[in-house]
């Protein structure tokens, strides 16, 4: 599994193609749900929303969106009849670069998001498809500048705790999410390549996403804060 | 079937040519699957995407097109993602020869970012962050190449010292050259290369958090580098 992982994950910094057939043949870890049935709430702060684009044919230019919300209806007997909205303020977005040019502003402006007007970016789940023990296609209404498209996820699910490993009387759930759209979809169409030139920023837009979801254990009294996880 | 999903992931991004080197061990799954980063987008037409076709010599980082990211597993359910934003790079580029080329970076360690704000609306943890680093003893993390070996046309594995918390090790990154351009606006050459390293943390003295955070960290960088 740790070699497969690998591959996979290297393959994603060569830009190149591993073909299955050359990854070891090792039968995949089993799934195990520990978390019941019921509404979770996302966890911002266990929560990343990873955004890349081509410049210029060159870097993937990778910024985030801060701040997200949202909440999981998740099915532990039959997950795929789990479903899930998720909201990102787009008033939240952070690129790496602090010198003297405000990328993050430019980025919100009217000509691109537009967060004035529209400071949400939203996902809501119609369908999921399972397509393997901790994996599923996540079909859903993307709304971006107010245009709404569907999008599909691919979903890994990586772990479950029912309580809190410290004892915190919480069930969480996590998960890795991955998808791609086009921004011309959206309206979005400031700096897109000329025609055979390159140039500009990619039409393809990549969202890398890490989630986790949180939910109390009923019948038990509510959680004290938890000194030991500094983020929470 | 999580295989499928990857190799489906890659397939799907058009990927063009073939790994060659030696994967580096995944992030430790703490009982959950490590999901990968996507695979990255093709490059097209107005890059070229042979090393040879850059001019030889020094370049410089662009801040404004790069970005280090880094990635530790939170007790099995996430890849806890974080930057570092404050950081410059040379590098010496031999287009006829690579393996000869040379790079240094240096990463401010009070540079960290993370999206956690408390609910006072302060980065605190960013700091708490960077203290464990020994930012304030060591305020820089740096890397020096010392050797470079091709694994591919556009791929090879640098190995150099990395220097964090004060205490140097040797850690080698996977890198891959993403294709160079002569840029109009700027006037100048343009090459581009991610990179990507698993560190153990506790190698270099950092083990905060240990109960509930990975040993490994995953470090991804994409930088665009201006010719001099």
């Amino acid at each position: 599994m740790t070699a497969r992982l690998a591959l996979a994950a290297t393959a994603f910094v060569l830009a190149a193609c591993t073909p299955p057939a050359s990854e070891p043949e090792t039968p995949p870890a089993p799934v195990v749900v520990n978390a019941p049935s019921g509404e979770y709430a996302l966890d911002p702060n266990h929560t990343s929303v990873t955004v890349r684009v081509s410049h210029f044919g060159l870097s993937h230019y990778t910024l985030r969106f801060n701040t997200a919300s949202g909440t999981l209806n998740f099915n532990a007997e039959d997950p795929a009849q789990s479903s899930i909205e998720a909201s990102v303020a787009t008033t939240s977005l952070d690129t790496p670069y602090g010198g003297p040019r405000d990328f993050d502003a430019e980025l919100q402006n009217s000509e691109w998001l537009d967060s004035a007007s529209f400071p949400a970016a939203t996902f809501r789940s119609t369908a999921v498809e399972q397509t393997g023990p901790g994996a599923a296609n996540v079909t859903g209404d993307l709304t971006i500048r107010g245009v709404t498209h569907p999008i599909t996820l691919a979903v890994t699910y990586n772990a479950s705790h029912s309580p809190h490993p410290m004892g915190v009387q919480i069930s969480l759930i996590g998960f890795s999410a991955r998808g791609t759209f086009n921004r011309s979809d959206y309206g979005l169409n400031v700096l897109q390549p000329t025609a055979g030139a390159n140039d500009g920023v990619s039409n393809d837009v990549e969202l890398i996403i890490e989630a986790e979801f949180t939910r109390p254990i009923e019948n038990t009294p509510a959680p004290a804060n938890t000194p030991a996880e500094p983020v929470n | 079937m999580r295989k499928m999903i990857i190799a489906a992931a890659l397939l799907a991004a058009a990927c063009a040519t073939a790994p060659a080197a030696a994967p580096a061990p995944a992030p430790q799954t703490n009982g959950g699957a490590v999901s990968p980063v996507p695979a990255a987008i093709a490059p097209a037409d107005g890059t070229s995407l042979n090393p040879a076709d850059a001019p030889a010599g020094a370049y410089t980082m662009d801040p404004r097109h790069a970005s280090v990211v880094w990635r530790v597993r939170h007790t099995g359910l996430s890849l806890f993602t974080a930057r570092f934003d404050t950081f410059e790079g040379a590098l010496n580029f031999d287009p006829q020869n690579p393996a000869n080329s040379s790079v240094t970076a240096s990463i401010a360690a009070n540079s960290v970012s993370t999206n956690v704000v408390n609910r006072n609306g302060e980065h605190a943890f960013d700091h708490d962050i960077a203290n464990t680093l020994g930012a304030e003893a060591n305020p820089n993390i740096t890397f020096v190449s010392r050797s470079i070996e091709l694994t591919g046309p556009t791929t090879g594995l640098i190995t150099g010292d990395l220097t964090l918390n004060g205490q140097t090790h040797p850690a080698t990154l996977e890198a891959s050259f993403h294709g160079g351009r002569f840029i109009q606006l700027r006037g100048k050459n343009v090459i581009a290369f991610s990179a990507r390293t698993i560190i153990n943390r506790s190698q270099w003295g950092v083990t905060n958090w240990a109960l509930f955070t990975g040993d490994q960290v995953e470090i991804l960088i994409d930088a665009e580098f201006i010719k001099d």
